[in-house]
């Protein structure tokens, strides 16, 4: 157990960082943002990451992250108290929170089932936390073993995977991959130096940044797509009720708790895998796994322990392909990915080396964010669901003319903003097109690694591209990539064979 | 449905006017690439994948019918109309003007009640960003006839 007392140290001297006043303050901000922005339907956490990385440019990049980590955690946590009080899920990831914590509500169990929903985000990103401590360290030190094969094999495994799991079909999603790269492109080729599709302009020789593209397809989108469609929704404040669950709910809901943060923790640590999916997949496993799947859907508690455990539990685990891989798993994560870039430390394997400070201050202030979260959820529960009041065109206009400074902020240009009004229609027309957004981002930042990965690899081999699998960690990327790709082709192939049934007369 | 002919002929022409624009660069061989290699590779992909996406529409049973319903434009084409002015008119006019021409036509879009109260919504919030950005986080904004706040 030589591992445990350098973990314990980093975590100790990560408290020492997160509980300065600055940074508490920050953590303690972004919580409270992050809840607000979790309530609100119409801005989620990656918009809202878009639109604060401007005002962090003068931060040190410790409390920046820490500020961006809370508010992602944050709208977490937030996104379940709309679903349950008012079944509008103010998150994707709390959409299937409506099904049974609405129920709830009906029934006149809303406090019940509010006091369910924050315990369980709280004790699975605890336990998610400690798993993520535990696990983050040795990952990093695996991945110090990475060349530029293992490194494109692993960029070409991500883009597969949020290809798979988004949204959509696969072709739709490989259509966004495929886009993102080649937007990527963009600008001066990182190996050569040759501008490419710049067409004359000055300033498309540093590529789209990723800031000004993700405020255009979150942000400017966003609003976009909700124009007219947002009515101020009725706010029924009836009796809240008890908060804590009885002994017997309270029974019911452990298993569910743990089953939703292990399934949680493992779908977080997949690129386009996160909150969403994971929430989806603990809530059909609790159905199937209960002795009376016909209660979900009717108020079964199980039903809003296990996907708020699992959403909760995949936020946290999304951290550790960024912090240790270097490689961003979802579009919240993507845009504290920039982050980290704006502020010239380089996520990946030598993070925790090159920055411990920031690498186990961040860890630590997640621990500190989560026991602020607790606390205040459920005392500002009216809080919350007052913000529903505000009507949707004040916060439209609030969030367009921020994006506005903030596009214009990056470099003093406003190119990039109408570069940000471009992604926001093609991010507009996207989504009414049922195209999924997160790939297009995901690849646009990775599709740069990966070029550079991939012409460094063919360098080392003198140009033999069999470089790739034979080296063995690559060589398993690329198979499980391959695997993920043919799944839906292998599956419809299943489907058409006729059954041994449906072929005898 | 309409929107994926529509995507999907839209990612056919991209990719293949990147293709187009890609040979124009040198691009190598695949053991030894160059610089127009790689979005060649990506153009190439975004064709194939379009294609793909195409040929799985028109096959399937329905979409022959389906005509897919019309999207809502006129409202989101006027924001986007808004921010395109904007950022032509930002370093002339400065960013308060600009953010409240921009909330204005945002907030418009999103049928809000009285010209009156939508107006100085705009006003007091663009003033407030700007002072917040420019004062509290150092950020520069162009100033416009608001330089003399600093």
């Amino acid at each position: 157990m030589d591992v445990l007392p350098p973990l314990l140290s980093g975590l100790a001297s990560g408290f020492g960082v997160a509980f300065t006043p600055t940074n508490l303050a920050y953590a303690f901000v972004g919580a409270l943002l992050g809840t607000a922005i979790g309530v609100l339907p119409g801005l989620g956490s990656p918009a809202t990451i878009a639109l604060l990385l401007p005002a962090t440019y003068a931060m040190d990049p410790v409390p920046a992250v820490i500020l961006l980590a809370a508010v992602f955690h944050g709208a977490m946590y937030g996104g379940s108290t709309t679903s349950i009080l008012l079944r509008i899920p103010g998150e994707s990831a709390s959409i299937v929170t409506c099904l049974d914590g609405h129920a709830m509500t009906r029934q006149g169990r809303a406090g019940t089932a509010l006091g369910i929903a924050a315990i369980s985000s709280f004790a699975a990103a605890s336990m998610s936390l400690l798993l993520l401590t535990l696990v983050a360290p040795v990952v990093a030190g695996f991945a110090l073993r990475f060349g530029p094969p293992e490194y494109a094999s692993l960029v070409v495994l991500g883009l597969v995977a949020a290809a798979s799991l988004s949204r959509g079909s696969m072709a739709k999603g490989l259509l966004m991959v495929a886009l993102g790269i080649l937007l990527g492109t963009v600008g001066i080729d990182p190996v050569f130096g040759e501008p490419r599709f710049t067409f004359g302009l000055v300033y498309l020789l540093d590529g789209f940044d990723f800031v000004v593209v993700g405020m255009g397809l979150f942000g400017i989108a966003e609003v976009l797509s909700n124009l007219g469609e947002r009515q101020a929704p009725r706010v029924d404040e009836g009796a809240i009720g008890r908060l804590l669950p009885s002994r017997d709910e309270w029974r019911r809901c452990r298993a569910a708790i743990v089953r939703g943060t292990g399934l949680g923790f493992l779908v977080g640590t997949l690129p386009g895998g996160g909150a969403v999916v994971s929430s989806f997949l603990a809530y059909a496993v609790e159905q199937r796994v209960s002795s009376h799947p016909e209660t979900f859907g009717r108020g079964a508690v199980e039903g809003v322990a296990a996907p708020e455990a699992a959403n909760n539990a995949a936020s946290v685990s999304s951290f550790i392909p960024l912090l240790t891989l270097g490689i961003p798993g979802n579009a919240a994560i993507a845009m504290i990915f920039v982050a980290l870039m704006v502020h010239g430390v380089q996520p990946g394997p030598f993070l925790v080396e090159e920055h411990p400070r920031l690498f186990w201050g961040v860890i630590a202030s997640m621990y500190v964010g989560n026991v602020l979260l607790l606390a205040l959820n459920l005392p500002l529960v009216w809080l919350w669901v007052r913000l529903l009041r505000i009507p949707y065109p004040y916060l439209a206009g609030l969030v367009v003319i921020t994006c506005l400074a903030g596009a214009y902020s990056i470099r003093n240009a406003a190119f990039d903003v109408g570069v940000m009004a471009a992604f926001g229609a093609l991010g507009f027309l996207l989504r009414k097109g049922g195209f999924p957004v997160v790939p297009l981002l995901l690849a646009l930042i990775l599709g740069r690694i990966l070029e550079r990965s991939f012409v460094q690899s063919l360098q080392m081999s003198a140009g033999d591209p069999a470089i790739f699998v034979e080296r063995p960690v690559s060589a398993v990327l690329l198979l499980i990539a391959a695997v993920l790709a043919t799944a839906p082709v292998v599956r419809r192939g299943r489907a058409r064979q006729p059954t041994v049934e449906s072929r005898e007369p | 449905m309409r929107s994926i002919l529509v995507g999907g002929g839209a990612g056919l022409a991209i990719g293949a006017a990147a293709v187009a624009g890609s040979l124009v660069l040198p691009v190598g061989t695949p053991a030894q690439p160059h610089a127009g290699f790689f979005p060649l590779a990506a153009g190439a992909l975004l064709a194939v994948v379009s294609i793909v996406l195409l040929v799985q529409e028109t096959r399937r049973p329905d979409s022959a019918s389906a005509s897919g319903h019309a999207i809502a434009m006129l409202q989101p084409a006027m924001v986007v109309a808004a921010l395109a002015a904007g950022s032509m008119l930002l370093d002339h006019a400065g960013f308060v003007p600009v953010a409240v021409l921009v909330a204005m036509a945002v907030m418009r879009a999103a049928a809000i009640g009285s010209w009156l109260g939508m107006g100085a919504y705009c006003v007091a919030l663009s003033a407030a960003l700007y002072l917040l950005f420019r004062m509290v986080l150092g950020v520069d904004l162009p100033p416009g006839p608001f330089g003399f706040l600093g």
